[in-house]
């Protein structure tokens, strides 16, 4: 979850808010409680919120990357994945990465904050969330991966 | 938990990654090498029981390789890019990247600032391999 004092991607970075890469590559990934996602995909629909979870500030990607210095932050937000009607569910198989699965294409809104010092970040209401690019589904990958 | 196609999952609270990995460090053995989680406190359901691994792919940025692929662009050959941080996992996932704005403020002198943000979320929830080679269940969030 990155700040900029400038446009999105620009030098201006001021705060990275991740978990961390674990010694393993795992990257920025982190257990959370089961009650804090919902998942339909029937209805294409997921929202995942999460209260105060610990982070680390390493304030710019490139500190991040080689786990460089970094403050003690957390996060909090709430984030609703719903898929976008005029898509629909696709099978994907990628025998060059190794995954399988059925998604949909989503819009996502994000409400969100996060302290680290005494700095505080609100962004603004989900509505103003702006799109890239989501995803969710059912996917088997690794060693539950087949392409049949 | 709600979920209307999945199976069973082991945290009953929030669990943060401070929390999680601060616990792992008071215990021994493969506990204190972060594997698995101290007896006592897996025991009240509290703690995951071990980590994932991660992807064996990924992207280079800023010339640095990490076992991820970000939703775009799309890399090919399919449609989208491997949405989920974690190998051998068969489950539900979701990632995103959004944008947007909101206000900064230094609480120690009430200075606001407007700020623009990026935000790369995801997760991921089913039966997965970890990190001891054993099958387990869990939830993740990608950060």
């Amino acid at each position: 979850m990155d700040l900029f004092t400038g446009p999105v991607g620009s030098s201006g970075q001021i705060h990275d808010f991740n978990p961390g890469i674990r010694p393993s590559g795992l990257f920025w990934t982190q257990p959370v409680s089961a009650d804090t996602l919902d998942v339909d995909l029937h209805r294409g629909t997921a929202t995942l919120s999460q209260d105060d979870l610990d982070e680390e500030d390493f304030h710019n990607l490139h500190n991040a990357l080689v786990d460089g210095p970094r403050d003690p932050a957390s996060v909090s937000f709430e984030m609703r994945w719903t898929a976008v009607e005029q898509e629909p569910s696709m099978k994907v198989t990628d025998p060059v990465h190794r995954f399988t699965g059925k998604f949909r294409i989503t819009t996502v809104e994000i409400a969100w904050s996060a302290k680290v010092g005494s700095f505080v970040f609100v962004s603004d209401p989900p509505s103003r969330t702006v799109n890239v690019r989501s995803v969710i589904g059912r996917e088997r990958n690794g060693v539950f991966f087949s392409d049949d | 938990m709600n979920s209307t196609d999945d199976g069973s999952h082991l945290w009953h609270r929030t669990i943060s990654r401070r929390t999680f990995l601060g616990a792992a460090a008071l215990a021994t053995g493969a506990v204190a090498a972060g594997l698995q989680a101290p007896a006592a406190l897996a025991a009240r359901g509290s703690l995951p029981t071990v980590f994932p691994r991660p992807i064996p792919g990924g992207v280079s940025p800023l010339g640095i390789f990490v076992h991820h692929f970000p939703p775009v662009p799309l890399l090919g050959p399919g449609p989208i890019n491997e949405p989920s941080q974690i190998t051998d996992f068969n489950g539900l996932v979701g990632v995103c990247r959004v944008t947007g704005s909101g206000t900064g403020t230094d609480t120690s002198t009430g200075m606001t600032s407007r700020l623009n943000y990026q935000v790369d979320n995801g997760f991921m929830r089913g039966l997965y391999v970890g990190e001891d080679g054993l099958e387990h269940h869990g939830t993740f969030a990608f950060v």
